[in-house]
């Protein structure tokens, strides 16, 4: 093994591996609840593997860096006893093998750390190996391992520790809290989405989530894995100008230190101009819909979304047990598409969906709303929360005409006087309670206080009663709701006696 | 015989006293850059309206503190903390990055280069030794404080409350890196203290749970962070126990005195 490895110590090669594998290890094993008796809520879908897959190696750039400018300083710098330059041999070779040795052991180190992860993931969700997620990920190490060898070489000195641990920290800082990510202006969302500085630089949110059906980009990994190449070489090359040039002083250090930052640099910036988009989203797909029984409201999404399918129709079928049966058929009904991957790519479109997906929604007819579950857009933001989604179906299945000059007085009025007041007080609250509801039915959610500013014993009663007594209160009363017909006097009676 | 007892003084060509082989006015320049620097950077980022990229934080973490408002999913949702707790922000800003690393620089100034030389000395070292670690980690921190008395209308601005948090918890920093110098000497130990410091502030979630945190947190966070009472006393313990040992090695590392 020492052969194999040589001039790279073993020793210091094993410590070093184990470091670089640790964070990933750590992280992989904790966020995907690998050892748990049941994984299944932990297990994240295959977009989020590959999101992790690009983000997970920050820690493992600054331990690579940091191990290139321990193995190098020692044993190749002019100032060594144990390995000078003028040792006979190809310099390339004396330069190059230890570069692309280290640069192995650090992508492969990664890709150990990540392990975990990738299986766990492969085990739940049946998806296939993300290889070019990995790709991405394992890149950055080989790289970073290069640059600190070549510091290594040029300070001679361990102190290059130093700035081998700090550039690559710089370099990440920089990328994570510097470079910040886009939205797209409007409604389309471009198939291949991501800055083009994503490919040059180690880490960069682009401002997508985990959308079902992403992919990455085969030419942004071709892309970096040239950069990658590019820097290997200016490594080595920094290395040999710093052999053979080498004197007393310090007129010999412009030429490599030019070489190792320089050439890195425009390569990158030659990278970012080509821009290859970092993801690619969904193709056009066939939604998976489910429909409610008793209301017109049904939920759709992509067929590899089903955890968020599951969660929407729970908290649907909360949401539709407010309305009495056959209350609200008159009404069109409500689509609630779930994620980014229905934003169209192009004006022309009205859904990121095939033929047969488009018109399966037509067929269900009614007011389409798409709810945000992973990348925040202009158009999803809109509803992010619960709440925004049941403040949509209030309005669309609540039709109380009758109230609406209260509507726009229920933050003034002193008292509740009529049943139009009456009726705008509940249905203020009516989108909050029935999140709130809706939440518990998953096993969360606590308490509300409530909306408007009337007081008095009819709103009294009204904003302390709880969740499930409000629910009882609406369903019991909603077509006098909808008609202002009911009185404070008749809550008080309605809610009154049941405390 | 009296060149001695001064500091720098020559006595035949030698330089001697505490001084002699470490960079003093380099020490005195970092000490200077440890009490401006964190000014300017918290008055630039408090004056910051929104995202400027002169006010990003060095790190950006959370800690799960205990909440009794938090709200309260089953195991069909995967959240940020687990039961019953609630996450709240732990940023460490450039301003105490600065403090902390000027310091850190500071102490490495001051690590000599002849330190077998200075064993026949250690007695006479040790007293310089005690004033120049108590200078460099009091003298930005009193600085600072004092640049965050509010004046004499009103409360303390944003400035300086950042400034203030700033300034305590690089004390705390400077303090590790100060301990694992003294341990280590120059090289290895700031590589000690500068891992205790990174330790310090990933391990705050372990901190909660047992009552005590080495970091202080803006007072108006919610839910309040356990264990910040008793922030000075852990912080004064801390900053006495390394200049002690800063003290008794000279400066020079414990291990140095194996050789």
């Amino acid at each position: 093994m020492a052969r194999l490895l040589n001039p790279l110590s073993p020793l210091s090669s094993l410590v070093f591996f184990l470091s670089m594998m640790a964070y990933p290890a750590a992280l992989s094993v904790r966020n995907y609840g690998v050892g748990r008796s049941d994984a299944s809520p932990w297990v994240l879908t295959d977009a989020a593997l590959q999101l992790d897959l690009t983000w997970m190696h920050l820690m493992t750039d600054v331990i690579a860096c940091m191990f290139g400018a321990w193995s190098a300083w020692k044993a190749c710098s002019p100032r060594s006893m144990v390995a000078p330059p003028w040792i006979g041999g190809s310099a390339v070779r004396r330069y190059g093998v230890p570069v692309l040795k280290g640069a192995a052991l650090g992508s492969l180190a990664y890709a150990a750390g990540c392990l975990p992860a990738i299986v766990q993931t492969l085990r739940f969700t049946g998806g296939s190996v993300p290889v070019g997620a990995l790709l991405m990920g394992m890149a950055v190490p080989a790289a970073m391992f290069a640059l600190g060898y070549a510091l290594g070489a040029i300070m001679g000195s361990r102190w290059s520790l130093v700035p081998a641990t700090l550039l690559p920290a710089a370099l990440c800082w920089g990328s994570v809290f510097l470079l910040m990510p886009r939205t797209p202006k409007g409604d389309v969302f471009p198939r291949a989405w991501g800055s083009p500085l994503a490919a040059a630089m180690p880490v960069m949110d682009t401002g997508i989530g985990a959308e079902p059906g992403l992919s990455i980009n085969p030419s942004a990994v071709t892309a970096r894995w040239v950069l990658v190449v590019v820097v290997l070489a200016a490594s080595t090359a920094a290395c040999i100008l710093t052999a053979h040039r080498w004197r007393p002083g310090l007129s010999w250090i412009v030429a490599p230190l030019a070489v190792l930052l320089l050439v890195p640099t425009a390569a990158g910036g030659l990278v970012a101009m080509s821009g290859p988009a970092e993801w690619r989203r969904s193709a056009p797909f066939t939604p998976v819909c489910k429909s409610i029984d008793g209301v017109p409201l049904s939920v759709c999404a992509h067929p590899d979304d089903g955890a968020h399918l599951r969660r929407y129709m729970r908290y649907m079928r909360s949401a539709a047990s407010w309305f009495p049966k056959d209350s609200v058929e008159d009404s069109s009904g409500l689509v609630l598409l779930l994620g980014n991957a229905f934003t169209p790519t192009t004006h022309g479109q009205a859904w990121n969906l095939t033929d047969q997906g488009l018109t399966e929604l037509q067929h269900l007819g009614g007011k389409k709303i798409q709810v945000m579950t992973d990348t925040v857009t202009e158009r999803t933001g809109r509803y992010s929360d619960l709440a925004d989604v049941t403040q949509a179906i209030v309005k669309e299945f609540v039709h109380a005409d009758c109230a609406a000059t209260a509507l726009e007085n229920v933050y003034k009025q002193r008292t509740l006087d009529d049943g139009a007041s009456v009726s705008a007080f509940v249905l203020e609250q009516l989108p909050q309670r029935m999140s709130e509801t809706a939440y518990e039915a998953l096993g969360g959610g606590n308490g509300s206080s409530g909306m408007g500013s009337a007081r008095g014993p009819a709103a009294d009663l009204l904003n302390d009663a709880t969740d499930e007594e409000f629910h009882a209160y609406v369903r019991r009363n909603l077509s006098e709701i909808e008609r202002c017909a009911v009185t404070p006097s008749n809550v008080i009676d309605d809610l009154g006696k049941s405390h | 015989m009296g060149g001695r007892h001064r500091r720098g003084s020559k006595r035949g060509g030698i330089s001697v006293g505490w001084l002699a082989g470490r960079n003093p006015w380099a020490a005195l320049a970092f000490i200077a850059l440890a009490a401006a620097v964190p000014f300017l950077l918290a008055s630039v980022s408090a004056s910051a309206t929104g995202g400027e990229i002169y006010a990003r934080p060095a790190y950006y973490g959370y800690v799960c503190l205990p909440d009794p408002h938090a709200v309260v999913f089953n195991d069909a949702v995967h959240t940020q903390c687990p039961q019953g707790k609630s996450a709240v922000p732990s940023v460490v800003p450039m301003a105490e990055l600065a403090y902390a690393a000027f310091s850190a620089c500071a102490l490495v100034m001051l690590a000599p280069l002849m330190p077998t030389w200075e064993r026949l000395n250690l007695a006479r070292v040790r007293w310089r030794a005690l004033a120049a670690g108590t200078g460099v980690l009091m003298l930005p921190f009193l600085f600072s404080l004092l640049l965050t008395i509010p004046s004499s209308h009103g409360d303390p601005t944003t400035a300086q409350s950042l400034l203030r948090l700033a300034a305590c918890n690089g004390l705390v920093d400077a303090s590790l890196v100060m301990l694992g110098i003294a341990l280590l000497g120059r090289f290895y130990g700031l590589g000690l203290g500068v891992g205790l410091a990174v330790i310090n502030i990933a391990s705050q979630g372990m901190q909660v749970g047992m009552g005590l945190t080495l970091r202080l947190y803006p007072e108006d966070i919610k839910p309040p962070v356990p264990g910040q009472g008793i922030w000075p006393a852990i912080a004064a313990v801390l900053t006495v126990f390394a200049v002690l040992l800063w003290t008794v090695t000279g400066g020079r590392g414990m291990i140095m005195d194996k050789k």
